[in-house]
């Protein structure tokens, strides 16, 4: 082979090459755009919620976010939250919740733990603060952090439609700390009827009627799951049931149970 | 003259050429005291999940999961990295690229045989941190199962049911633990770790150290990872010098984000198949781009 033909067939391999590069790099921005479009119907890489989060995180977890470990800073952090808990650290827990739920909105566990931590935990701190001398302030401090409980929840629920989870902790949080038993009832309602939703989610609709003064409504309920599931056929409503009957006077034909 | 002309022909490479460099590639890179080092970690460091014990059984199963498939990421990127850099190098340092390639070997089979020895390695690694995984996994799972029995034995309760309530429980735990969209993470895990390879090999095919080849690729990689930073900058008003830049930087870099999927996937959401090998064949068409690239920086290198 002479020198001209390997210069040649050199510069027709480079050529090639490059021709193939050019080529591969085209379909590359054609899948690229094609997969962003994908992930984007199917709510996942959320690159908006990762740079949100950079003046609540250390640089280093910022880079650990940022080479792919969301899932695992998340955990961290709510470890680390965790901890804080532990050690009555109240606003530092919540601004790490805050975090966690961005990073991982996804997450039926961290958004049902961080309501529960702020309505049940936090605000019982803030309503025996040995630092506020006033009851006053005290209640309203206890009644912001029910609130944020509440406020996490619905933020939650809207971006896992489908939970009963979030649903019953709704209903409980609203049933148990915001005295708001009717709405609770509205929300135990939708956990009943959304799928792998306990059973007892059902009952739950009807005590919570009774909470809230719906006597008749709480009534008919109770007798209807009763006579539907022998499942719902527990003490509570075995007692509950006559007692309501006595007090709605229903007629003694019409009873569930005998006299 | 037909060996020296097939040198020149890119029709004339042979397969069994490329899988003789790539099993002794494999040999090589498996006798490297660094690697196995490193995979033993990568094996400690997935089986060390066990200690998340203080929370939820769903939160146990997403920690675990969590955390080791980050560690496969991780570790696979490292190993990636640390087999694929030294290949070059090593021949270099050896003088036996020159035995190698004054026989009838093309630049482009000894290119894809050092790749694939390495892609063999890292099929090897992520094999075992998979099953090290199933193992963790599946350990919890007896471990909370048996502790949910126990637990109810002692409470003295035999009723339909609390036996009816332990079923569910127990079909709780199987469906956070026997998940298979796990394995679709592992899957995007490994055409992400290869596509590090392939970069790692098209810097190796023109730097002259080892070290220069490991701090570059890194770099490289951490560039990709940003990849999603500048598209989402492109949209945004900046000067054209700018604009010029981060274009070029969409071009060229692969977004290493579009395989990071295993958090979405632990959440439980379903990651539809026809979506998943899309990514896959992104990831296979930026390997083969890079290994192209690979090609032409080592065919016209003068060693």
């Amino acid at each position: 082979m002479t020198l001209t033909e390997r210069i040649y067939l050199r510069k027709k391999s480079f050529i090639t090459g490059v021709l193939l590069v050019i080529m591969f790099f085209c379909i590359k921005m054609s899948l690229e755009n094609r997969l962003t479009k994908e992930y984007q119907s199917l709510g996942f890489g959320n690159i908006s919620s990762l740079l949100s989060v950079r003046e609540k995180i250390s640089q280093y977890m910022f880079v650990a976010l940022m080479g792919g470990f969301r899932n695992v800073v998340a955990n961290l952090l709510w470890i680390s939250a965790h901890n804080d808990w532990e050690n009555h650290l109240w606003f530092k827990q919540k601004e790490k919740y805050h975090v966690v739920n961005t990073l991982q909105p996804n997450s039926i566990y961290f958004w049902d733990n961080a309501a529960w931590h702020f309505a049940w935990n936090s605000s019982y701190a803030a309503s025996v603060d040995p630092m506020e001398p006033k009851e006053a302030v005290r209640k309203k401090n206890q009644k912001e952090w029910f609130d944020l409980g509440e406020e996490t929840l619905k933020k939650g629920i809207e971006h896992n439609s489908q939970s009963w989870e979030l649903y019953s902790g709704m209903g409980r949080l609203l049933s148990d700390k915001q005295k708001r038993p009717l709405e609770a009832a509205v929300y135990y309602q939708k956990a009943s009827e959304l799928p792998d939703g306990p059973l007892y989610l059902k009952r739950q609709v009807a005590f919570k009627l009774l909470d809230g003064g719906n006597d008749q409504e709480a009534y008919e309920l109770m007798k209807k799951l009763w006579l539907e599931d022998p499942n719902n056929q527990v003490p509570t409503f075995k007692k509950r049931i006559p007692e309501l009957e006595e007090k709605l006077k229903i007629p003694k034909g019409k009873r569930l149970f005998a006299q | 003259m037909k060996a020296e002309k097939s040198k020149y022909h890119l029709l004339m490479v042979s397969p069994m050429r490329i899988r003789v460099i790539a099993l002794n590639t494999m040999t090589e890179l498996i006798r490297q005291k660094v690697l196995i080092f490193l995979l033993l970690f990568s094996l400690g460091f997935i089986s060390s999940a066990v200690i998340f014990t203080q929370f939820t059984f769903e939160a146990q199963f997403k920690f675990i999961k969590d955390f080791c498939l980050g560690a496969m990421s991780l570790m696979g990127m490292i190993l990636a990295i640390a087999g694929t850099a030294s290949l070059i190098p090593t021949e270099l340092d050896n003088r036996t690229i020159y035995t190698l390639l004054a026989k009838p070997v093309l630049k482009l089979e000894f290119i894809l045989g050092k790749y694939l020895g390495s892609v063999l390695i890292l099929v090897m690694a992520l094999v075992l941190m998979s099953i090290t995984f199933t193992g963790v996994i599946f350990y919890k799972e007896k471990e909370l199962v048996g502790e949910l029995r126990r637990n109810y034995q002692a409470s003295g309760s035999q009723t339909a049911e609390t036996q009816a309530f332990i079923r569910s429980e127990e079909q709780r735990i199987y469906k956070q633990s026997r998940d298979p969209e796990v394995f679709k993470a592992i899957l995007l895990i490994f055409v992400k770790i290869i596509l590090v390879a392939a970069i790692t090999m098209a810097i190796s095919s023109f730097s002259t150290s080892m070290i220069f080849t490991i701090l570059m690729s890194i770099v490289a990689v951490t560039i990709c990872h940003l990849q999603s930073i500048a598209q989402q900058a492109w949209g945004g008003s900046m000067d054209i010098v700018k604009k010029m830049f981060v274009g070029l930087v969409i071009v060229i870099f692969p977004d290493l984000n579009k395989f990071n999927l295993a958090d979405e996937l632990v959440m439980g959401n379903s990651l539809p198949w026809s979506v998943a090998m899309t990514t896959c064949a992104y990831g296979l068409v930026m390997t083969i781009a890079f290994l192209i690239v690979a090609w032409l920086f080592f065919e016209f290198r003068e060693l």
